[in-house]
């Protein structure tokens, strides 16, 4: 590259003086020349004296300065944009939420993983990936077939996880039979982690973010298991352990309902109440949580003949919808343990339920996001997410002779959302290259706003 | 006086000495008649823009202050004057191979050859050259033209550019990456000899 540039540096270089306009390039046309020149400044010099114009015009006095030359596209220092790179990075030019495809229906899926193989286990830890990226070629970036052999373990399941299929990948997950409504949000994730543990990624909430405590939950849980059978299992056993719950508290109606619920209740699922992880507090199967308007049906709550209704206990066999979200809202969840044993369950129902335009499905979902996230992405995440991509950033540098830096922003969904390059490559086609590259590094969701990391990139 | 220093002639030149502003130009009108052609990409306009050059210079003698070599005094002025020459062209000039001052000079430097399809293919190997050229910026041409055809050093462009180092670097790389592509596109890449 070097003795190509030297070639063509040598190029440009050659060729001499071009001759005059009369075709004559010695030395005697060049003094002629410059005589004539002379003589001419002079002449002008005089004239100028003569009419006292002596004070340059303003055009004249822009010939002393330095000549007026538009900033190049990318050029260090100009505020033009650059026409590589920089552009893919806003966050602007990601698409809109209704500009994005359109996620396949809970059915759909259903379908899918009746046709998919379980998924591998490394698969629930998958930072998940806005589904725009997988179809937007403008922000998707290409991903390394292989991660570097010098990364560690946890970065080398997070280069496998990038290079899965995508059929595998959270926003395809196989489905839970108790994974909310996308209305509702992602704040019953958790719970549904650890109930339904076997299938890997049926904890993922509709917006594709997977809460990282969560997702190590599940892979602590999916031991290779049999995927959806294992988790359509535990949910039907979920909703009859509810329904035999619910016609049981129906007939007796005496001061010892909690006690018998918690018992049924640990028979269904033994396994989860010993997990020392967080317990669902209020937990069962329900159809009552409406995705339409976020409130819940007062009258569906009391038709307890033909739905399950939400199980007032804690440790409930399963997680569900409404009733989960409630369970999480410090307003509510304290009233379950004041159930007045002589009351129907209707009147519980009401009383716990409240205003039906104040149902604790939309306010659950503000508090318990925070808890399930991060503050800030563990250190070995980031050294992972970014040891995954640093190859293809140090094959942009490849023949320099410094040290080349990226300052890398990741946003709160775990996204790379700016790679600021400093060093050697700074101003050099090379930056884009790395900004590129980097750009595919993803860290998991967070708390913080924003969350900065520096990464050295050497030839 | 063929001794002197460029300042000390222009020192000269100020009292009044023609001789010494006559030495001045004698010293610099080829390297700024050449560095006209390549901006200016005519032979015509060049010598017209050599002959400005010292003709204001002379003009503002008064004006040059010392903080710079005069050469670069003259280099700026002759640079301000090409680009004007060019802006004020109402279409792109396009000179024909054979009336070309720069592929005629490239031609000349290389000496006479007997193979005629040597020639031939050196000539066309020219014309793309300055063609690439001529298809840059003209902050790009510029900036190439004077570092690259023309051997200013980097601080030097950058004085007379108005400039940080660094952008010009900036440029002279982008020029030749962009030069490169091109001469590569029409068959030249990698072995532009």
């Amino acid at each position: 590259m070097s003795a190509e540039k030297d070639r063509l540096d040598a190029l440009l270089a050659a060729g001499g003086t071009p001759p005059l306009m009369n075709g004559r390039s010695d030395d005697a046309s060049w003094d002629e020349r410059a005589d004539a020149i002379v003589a001419r400044a002079k002449k002008t010099a005089d004239l100028r004296s003569d009419q006292a114009l002596k004070a340059p015009s303003v055009e004249t006095a822009k010939l002393f300065e330095a000549p007026e030359l538009l900033a190049e596209p990318g050029e260090p220092g100009s505020a033009a944009p650059m026409s590589v790179g920089v552009s893919a990075m806003s966050e602007s030019d990601r698409p809109k939420p209704s500009q994005r495809a359109a996620r396949p229906s809970l059915k759909e899926l259903a379908e899918r993983v009746s046709k998919t193989p379980p998924p591998a286990s490394v698969s629930a830890i998958a930072t998940p990936l806005p589904a725009s990226r997988a179809s937007n070629p403008a922000v998707a970036t290409p991903l390394p077939s292989a991660p570097p052999s010098s990364i560690s373990p946890l970065s080398a399941r997070a280069a496998a996880i990038s290079a899965a299929p995508p059929s595998i990948r959270v926003s395809d997950a196989p489905p839970s039979l108790s994974a909310p409504p996308s209305s509702i949000g992602p704040s019953s994730a958790p719970p549904a982690a650890k109930s339904d543990a076997p299938p890997a990624s049926v904890a993922a909430p509709p917006s594709n973010v997977v809460p990282i405590a969560a997702a190590k939950t599940t892979v602590q849980a999916d031991n290779g298991g049999s995927g959806a059978k294992t988790g359509i299992l535990i949910a039907a056993l979920g909703i009859a352990a509810a329904a035999g719950l619910f016609f049981f508290l129906q007939s007796s109606k005496t001061p010892e309902q909690p006690k018998t619920a918690a018992k049924s209740t640990a028979v269904v699922e033994p396994e989860e109440t010993a997990k020392p992880t967080e317990e669902p507090k209020v937990a069962a199967p329900t159809e009552t949580a409406k995705p339409d308007d976020g409130s819940v049906d007062l009258n569906d709550l009391a038709d307890a003949s033909a739905k399950p209704t939400a199980e007032p206990e804690v440790g409930g066999p399963a997680p569900a919808k409404g009733t989960a979200l409630a369970a999480n809202d410090p307003k509510t969840a304290p009233k379950v343990d004041r159930i007045d044993p002589d009351g129907t369950l209707e009147d519980e129902m009401k009383k716990h339920a409240g205003d039906p335009s104040k149902s604790g499905a939309e306010p659950a979902s503000e508090d318990v996001r925070p808890k399930n996230v991060p503050d800030r992405p563990a250190t070995g995440v980031v050294t992972s997410a970014v040891g995954a991509v640093k190859g293809g950033a140090r094959s942009c540098v490849a023949g320099a002779d410094d040290v080349s830096t990226a300052t890398i922003t990741f946003g709160s969904s775990g996204a790379v959302q700016s790679v600021s390059v400093s060093g050697w490559a700074a101003g050099k086609p090379a930056a884009a290259c790395i900004q590129s590259a980097l750009k595919g590094a993803n860290v998991g969701p967070f708390a913080q706003p924003t969350f900065s990391f520096s990464v050295s990139i050497r030839p | 006086m063929a001794g002197s220093s460029d300042r000390e002639l222009i020192d000269r030149a100020r009292t009044g000495d023609a001789d010494a502003f006559g030495l001045v130009v004698r010293r610099h009108q080829r390297r700024i008649y050449r560095l006209a052609v390549h901006l200016t990409r005519s032979a015509s306009e060049a010598e017209d823009v050599t002959q400005e050059t010292f003709v204001r210079a002379y003009q503002a003698l008064d004006r040059f202050d010392g903080r710079s070599e005069p050469f670069t005094w003259l280099y700026r002025i002759a640079v301000n004057l090409s680009l004007n020459q060019i802006r004020a062209r109402k279409s792109k000039l396009r000179a024909s191979t054979d009336d070309d001052p720069r592929i005629v000079a490239l031609l000349a430097e290389r000496g006479p050859l007997g193979d005629p399809g040597g020639t031939a293919d050196r000539k066309r190997m020219a014309e793309v050259l300055y063609e690439g050229v001529d298809a840059l910026s003209e902050t790009l041409r510029t900036t190439l033209i004077l570092v690259c055809i023309d051997g200013v050093p980097h601080e030097e462009a950058s004085r007379l550019l108005g400039c940080p180092e660094g952008t010009i670097a900036w440029r002279v790389h982008e020029a030749r990456r962009k030069l490169k592509a091109f001469l590569a596109e029409r068959g030249y890449g990698g072995e532009v000899e």
